[in-house]
C-alpha cells in the first residue's frame, strides 16, 4: 500500500485542506506546462513566477497532520521541492533551484526504492543532471543520472510494478492513473535519463558509449511511442552517420531504412507526444532532402570503404585482393551479422517488415566488382537527384554544392572498379561538367572555402584524367598529334586550377604568404608539387619550349625545397614530396644543361 | 601577444578550497566601479580604442569583421555593444559607426567613393525578424545566393549617409528589439541582434577608368543571455517546453550529429551535418572564412553568479580555439610519386652514363641562375578578440560589474578576401 493511500479523512477541515492543495498543485502544473507558452515575450516567465507563488501556498497548507503521517507528508513536500527546484531552473535561477532539488532528494533517500517515490527520484535526478551540465560540471551531472540509471533497473529488477507519478500525490483517490498510463510516464523519464547520459558521455568524449545510449534512446521512443515521426526520423538518419564513421554498414543502413520508413509515417498518425501535432510539417520536403543525403553518404561511403580494401599501393584495383575478398565473402555468410543486428534492431513487427523491405533496396555488404558497383552507385545516384529536387543552388548554396561534391565523389569511386580507360576517362569528364559550371558562379568573398575545394577538386580530376590519356597513349604505338593535343590540354586545365587554389592564398594585395596557414600547408605545397609535375608532363617537339618547362617545372620544386628550408616545421607534412624535390632540384639543372648543349651541337 | 594578454582568476565563494581557477584572454577589463574609485576601472572609450578601432582598420583594409559579446543575462553585454545614451556612456556599435563616418569623411575622393548600408535583425526562437521595418513580424528566410552569399530573405537595407542617419535607425531598431523583464534583469535580450553594416568602398583608377570595389561586412552580434546558448553559443531558444520533456529530446539529433562529427574528425566531414541555428549559420564565413572575428564575454562578479561565470569563462576560453578548416580532400599521389621515383632514377642514370651526374655538383645551380624571388614578407596578424566586458550594475541584485577580455588565438579565420572582378560586379540590391 503506497503511502498516499486514500484514507478516509477524519476531519473536514482537513479535507477540504486536501481538495484546496489539489487544486492549486493542479493549477500551478497548468500554469508551467500550459499557459507558459501564451506568456507575452515581454513577460516570459509570467505564468511561472504565478505557478511558483501557488506551490509556495501548498507548501504552507502541508501540515505535520497529513493523514498517513511522516512518510505522506515527506513525499508531499518532495514533489513540492521538486517543482520548485524545476520552476527556479526554468526561470534561470539555478542556485535556488538546486537547493530546491537537493531538498527533494534528501527527502526521498530513505523511500527511493518504492512506488511512491523511485520515479520522483529518478526525475529529480535527471533534473540535477540537467542543472550541473548548464554550470559545465559534467563529472557531478553524469554521477546524477548514472544513479539515476542505476536506481531504474534496481527498481525493474525487485519490483517492476509500474510506479506512481509524481503528480499523482496531490490528486484525489479516483483521479489516479491506470498502471499503463503510469508505466508509460515512468519509461519516458528513464528514457530522458538515458538521453541525458547520451550527452554527458558525448561531452566526456566518450564517444560509443554516448552513441549507444542514442540508439537506445531512438529505440526506446519508438517502442513507447514518444516520437514525431519527422523529427525521429532525422535523428536516425543521423545516427546513420556515425555508423559511416565507424564503417558499420550494416547498422547504418537499418538506421536509414527506419528513418525512410518512419519518414512515410509523417502526418499520417497522430503523434503521440502530449497529444502536440509535429511542429515542422511545412519542412517536410527540407527533411525529406536530408534523408536522402544521408543516403548519398552511405552509398558514398560503402564504395569508398571497398576501393580501401581493393587497391593496390598506387591507387589501382588489385586482383588477387578482389579474389581473396570474393572467396572469404563467401565462407562468412552472415552468422555474425545477424548477432549484431539483433542489438540494434528497431521497432516493433510490423514497422519491422518494412525496415527489412526497404533495406532490400541497397546491399550493406563491399561491393567487390564494377557490377556490385554500379548497383550501389545508381541508388546513391538518384538520391542525388532527390537531394537536388529540394536543395537548388540559388537559396541553399552550400548544400547543393554538396551534394554536386558527393555525386562527384560517386563517379570517382565507380570510375575505379571501371577497367576500361576510355570509360574510366569519361566518368571524370562527367565530374568536370558537374563542378564546373558551379564554382565559376561562386563569389569568393562568400565561398572562399567551397572555391578552394572546388579548385583543388577540379585540378585532381584533370589530373587524372590526363594520365588516363597519356595511359592510353601509352597503348598505342605511336602517340598521335590529337592525343599529344589532349594531354597538354588536359595538363593545363589542372595547372589552372592548382594556380587558381594558391592564388586563392594571397592576400588582398596580391602578395603570396610568407607562412602558410597550418590549414592550406599541405594542400598547397602539393598543389606545388602537381604543377611542378605537370611541366614535366607537358609533350613538346620544341626544345626551346621544353626547356622552358623544365625551367618552371624546377621553380615550382625549389618552391618546396627553399619552403621547408625556412621552415622546418612544415617538413613532416611533406615528406615524400620533398625527398623528390629535392631530387628533382639536383637532376634538372644538370638535365637542362645536356639539353642546351644538344641544341648548341645542332645550331 | 603576451604584452596585451591578461589573466583572469575566479573562486568559488562557497568552496574557497576548490583553488582559483585561471583563465587568459587578450584583455581583460573592470568596469564594475567608476573612474573616480578605481584607477583600473575601464570606460567604454577605451574598451572601443582596445577593439573596435582594430576592427574598423579591418573593415577598411576588406575584410568582413564580426564582433560578438556573450554572458549571463544581466552581464551587461548590451551595454558594451549599444551602451546608453548618456555622455561616456555609449557601447561599441555607435562609436564604431561614428569612427567609420569621420574616417570616410576625411578619404573620400573623387577616386575613392564609399557606400554604408546598414541591416539590423533579431533572431528569437530561431525566428528572423527585421528590426528595421516596423511591419516585418518575423518568421523572414534565411538564404543562399551565389554572388551575395548568406542573406536574409526581404531583409530591409538601408542606405545610411551620416553617424545620425544610423543612430536614428539604431534606436528605432532598439525599440522593436524583444526585451523581457526577468527576476534576474530588467532589460534582458532575449534575442540574438545582428547589427550589419555593409561597407563598400569604390576606387576609379584614373588611367584605366576601371573602378574596382571592396566590400565588407560589418556584424556586431549581442547574443542573448548566455543562460540559454548551447556549446555553440547561439541556441538562444527560450525553454518553451515543460521543463525537462521536450526540451532535451527535441535536441538529439543535434548530439547524435556531434557524435558522427567526433568520430571523423580531420576527414572531410562526410557527414550532412545538423543544420545549425540560424545564427551560426548566417555567421558561418565569421567564424571560419573571410573575416576576423572577437568576441567579448562580460561577467558579473557577484557571488551568487559564480557558475554561470565561469562557465561564460570556460565558454570564451573553448572559443579561443575555434578555427574553421578549408578541408581539402586530396587524391592519394602514390602513382605520382611512383612515376617521379622512376623519372629521377632515369634522369641520374642518363646523366651518369654521359659523366655529368658528378659534374651536376659542378654545374650551375639554378639558384645562381635565376634566384627565386619569394614574395616580400607581409605578414597579416590575424587577431581574434576574446573579452569579457564591462556593464552595468543588475538591478535586481545590484550586482557590479566584472571586466574582463581576452584575446582569441592567432590566425582563425584567415583566408585574405579576394576582390576579383566578380566582387566588383556585385549588385548591392538584396534579392527578394
Amino acid at each position: 500500500m503506497g503511502f498516499v493511500s486514500g484514507a478516509v479523512e477524519g476531519h473536514a477541515a482537513l479535507a477540504a485542506v486536501g481538495g484546496q492543495r489539489a487544486a492549486r498543485f493542479r493549477a500551478a502544473r497548468t500554469l508551467s506546462a500550459v499557459e507558459s507558452l501564451k506568456d507575452p515575450e515581454t513577460e516570459p516567465y509570467r505564468s511561472k513566477y504565478s505557478a511558483r507563488a501557488l506551490l509556495q501556498e501548498v507548501k504552507q497548507l502541508l501540515s505535520a497532520a497529513e493523514e498517513g503521517g511522516e512518510a505522506v507528508l515527506a513525499v508531499r513536500r518532495a514533489v513540492l521541492e521538486y517543482e520548485l527546484g524545476v520552476n527556479h531552473t526554468d526561470t534561470e535561477e539555478l542556485s535556488a533551484g538546486e537547493e530546491h532539488l537537493q531538498r527533494c532528494t534528501q527527502l526521498l533517500e530513505p523511500h527511493r526504492l518504492s512506488p511512491d517515490c523511485v520515479s520522483l527520484y529518478i526525475q529529480a535526478q535527471n533534473n540535477l543532471g540537467i542543472l550541473w551540465s548548464q554550470r559545465d560540471r559534467i563529472e557531478t551531472a553524469q554521477t546524477y543520472l548514472e544513479s539515476a540509471e542505476a536506481l531504474y533497473n534496481q527498481y525493474m529488477k525487485e519490483d517492476g510494478n509500474p510506479p506512481l507519478d509524481p503528480s499523482e500525490h496531490f490528486m484525489a483517490e479516483e483521479e489516479k492513473l491506470t498502471d499503463q498510463e503510469r508505466s508509460k510516464r515512468f519509461e519516458k523519464a528513464y528514457t530522458h535519463t538515458l538521453y541525458y547520459l547520451a550527452q554527458v558521455y558525448q561531452h566526456l568524449d566518450m564517444i560509443e558509449k554516448a552513441a549507444q545510449y542514442c540508439h537506445t534512446t531512438l529505440k526506446r521512443q519508438l517502442e513507447y511511442c514518444g516520437y514525431y515521426p519527422v523529427e525521429w526520423a532525422r535523428n536516425a538518419a543521423t545516427l546513420s552517420q556515425y555508423y559511416l564513421s565507424k564503417e558499420c554498414f550494416m547498422e547504418a543502413r537499418h538506421c536509414l531504412a527506419a528513418a525512410s520508413v518512419i519518414f512515410s509515417q509523417a502526418g499520417q498518425v497522430p503523434s503521440a507526444e502530449d497529444d502536440e501535432t509535429e511542429p515542422d510539417q511545412q519542412d517536410l520536403p527540407e527533411r525529406k532532402a536530408e534523408i536522402a543525403r544521408c543516403w548519398i553518404k552511405y552509398c558514398l561511403n560503402l564504395l569508398q570503404s571497398a576501393r580501401k580494401l581493393l587497391e593496390d599501393n598506387i591507387g589501382e584495383l588489385d586482383p588477387d585482393r578482389q579474389l581473396e575478398l570474393k572467396a572469404q565473402r563467401k565462407k562468412e555468410e552472415d552468422e555474425k551479422e545477424k548477432g549484431r543486428k539483433k542489438a540494434v534492431l528497431f521497432g516493433t513487427s510490423d514497422i519491422c517488415d518494412s525496415v527489412l523491405a526497404m533495406e532490400e533496396k541497397v546491399s550493406s555488404v563491399y561491393p567487390l566488382d564494377f557490377q556490385e558497383a554500379r548497383e550501389i552507385f545508381l541508388v546513391g545516384q538518384n538520391y542525388v537527384q532527390e537531394a537536388k529536387e529540394f536543395f537548388q543552388v540559388d537559396g541553399y548554396v552550400t548544400d547543393h554544392i554538396e551534394i554536386v561534391q558527393d555525386h562527384s565523389a560517386l563517379f570517382k569511386v565507380l570510375a575505379f572498379f571501371e577497367e576500361d580507360y576510355e570509360r574510366r576517362c569519361k566518368m571524370h569528364k562527367r565530374r568536370i561538367d558537374m563542378l564546373e559550371p558551379i564554382y565559376t558562379d561562386l563569389n569568393p568573398q562568400y565561398y572562399l572555402l567551397i572555391r578552394r575545394q572546388l579548385q583543388c577538386e577540379l585540378a585532381d580530376t584533370y589530373y587524372e584524367m590526363m594520365d588516363l590519356k597519356v595511359a592510353i597513349g601509352n597503348r598505342l604505338e605511336k602517340l598521335d598529334s590529337h592525343t599529344v593535343k589532349k594531354i597538354n590540354s588536359l595538363a593545363q586545365f589542372a595547372i589552372k586550377y592548382y594556380e587558381l587554389f594558391l592564388d586563392s592564398l594571397r592576400n588582398p594585395d596580391k602578395v603570396f604568404p610568407e607562412k602558410l596557414e597550418e590549414d592550406v600547408l599541405r594542400p598547397a605545397m602539393v598543389a606545388k608539387f602537381h604543377i611542378a609535375r605537370l611541366y614535366g608532363k607537358l609533350i613538346t617537339s620544341d626544345s626551346k619550349k621544353q626547356l622552358e618547362n623544365m625551367q618552371t617545372s624546377l621553380e615550382y620544386y625549389s618552391f618546396l625545397v627553399d619552403y621547408c628550408e625556412k621552415y622546418p616545421d612544415a617538413v613532416p607534412a611533406v615528406e615524400t614530396e620533398l625527398e623528390l624535390s629535392k631530387e628533382m632540384v639536383n637532376l634538372l639543372p644538370a638535365s637542362m644543361e645536356r639539353l642546351r648543349a644538344k641544341l648548341s651541337s645542332l645550331v | 601577444q603576451n604584452a596585451t594578454c591578461a589573466s583572469g582568476c575566479i573562486t568559488n565563494p562557497k568552496l574557497p578550497k576548490d583553488g582559483t581557477k585561471h583563465f587568459t584572454f587578450d584583455y581583460s577589463y573592470w568596469s564594475h566601479t567608476s573612474v573616480s574609485e578605481d584607477p583600473n576601472f575601464a570606460s567604454q572609450r577605451r574598451v572601443y580604442q582596445d577593439i573596435g578601432e582594430e576592427m574598423l582598420a579591418h573593415a577598411f583594409e576588406g575584410y568582413n569583421v564580426c564582433i560578438l559579446a556573450y554572458g549571463q543575462t544581466g552581464a551587461g553585454k548590451s551595454y558594451t555593444m549599444m551602451g546608453r545614451q548618456e555622455p561616456g556612456q555609449r557601447g561599441i556599435i555607435p562609436q564604431l559607426c561614428e569612427d567609420l563616418f569621420a574616417r570616410v569623411a576625411r578619404e573620400g575622393s573623387p577616386q575613392l567613393s564609399f557606400s554604408v548600408e546598414v541591416s539590423y535583425l533579431e533572431i528569437y526562437c530561431e525566428r528572423v525578424r527585421d528590426l528595421l521595418n516596423p511591419k516585418s513580424r518575423g518568421g523572414l528566410r534565411v538564404r543562399e545566393h551565389p554572388l551575395l552569399g548568406p542573406y536574409v530573405q526581404d531583409l530591409s537595407r538601408l542606405a545610411v549617409a551620416s553617424f545620425a542617419d544610423i543612430a536614428d535607425l539604431m534606436d528605432s531598431g532598439n525599440k522593436a528589439r524583444t526585451v523581457a523583464a526577468t527576476n534576474m534583469n530588467e532589460t534582458s535580450s532575449r534575442s540574438h541582434a545582428v547589427f550589419t553594416i555593409v561597407f563598400s568602398q569604390r576606387r576609379q583608377d584614373p588611367l584605366s577608368d576601371l573602378t574596382t570595389e571592396k566590400v565588407s561586412r560589418i556584424s556586431l552580434v549581442d547574443l542573448a543571455g548566455s543562460e540559454r546558448a548551447d556549446a555553440s553559443g547561439a541556441k538562444g531558444v527560450r525553454l518553451k517546453e515543460g521543463a525537462n520533456i521536450n526540451k532535451s529530446l527535441t535536441t538529439l539529433g543535434k548530439v547524435i550529429s556531434a557524435l558522427a562529427e567526433a568520430t571523423s574528425k580531420k576527414k572531410k566531414p562526410d557527414f550532412i551535418p545538423y543544420r545549425d541555428s540560424v545564427l551560426t549559420w548566417l555567421l558561418k564565413e565569421n567564424l571560419g572564412g573571410n573575416s576576423r572575428t572577437a568576441m567579448i564575454a562580460a561577467l558579473s562578479p557577484a557571488d551568487c553568479s559564480y557558475e554561470e561565470t565561469l562557465s561564460t569563462l570556460r565558454y570564451a576560453d573553448r572559443t579561443k580555439q575555434i578555427r574553421c578548416h578549408a578541408v581539402i580532400n586530396e587524391d592519394p599521389n602514390a602513382r605520382l610519386i611512383r612515376e617521379l621515383r622512376q623519372e629521377v632514377t632515369r634522369l641520374r642514370e642518363l646523366l651518369s652514363a654521359q659523366g655529368e651526374g658528378l659534374a651536376a655538383s659542378g654545374a650551375p645551380s639554378w639558384h645562381t641562375l635565376t634566384p627565386l624571388s619569394p614574395p616580400p614578407p607581409k605578414t597579416l596578424s590575424l587577431e581574434q578578440v576574446t573579452t569579457a566586458l564591462p556593464g552595468t550594475t543588475a538591478p535586481v541584485l545590484a550586482v557590479g560589474l566584472g571586466a574582463f577580455w581576452g584575446r582569441l588565438g592567432m590566425g582563425f579565420g584567415v583566408p585574405p578576401p579576394q576582390f576579383s572582378r566578380e566582387v566588383t560586379l556585385l549588385p548591392l540590391a538584396v534579392p527578394s
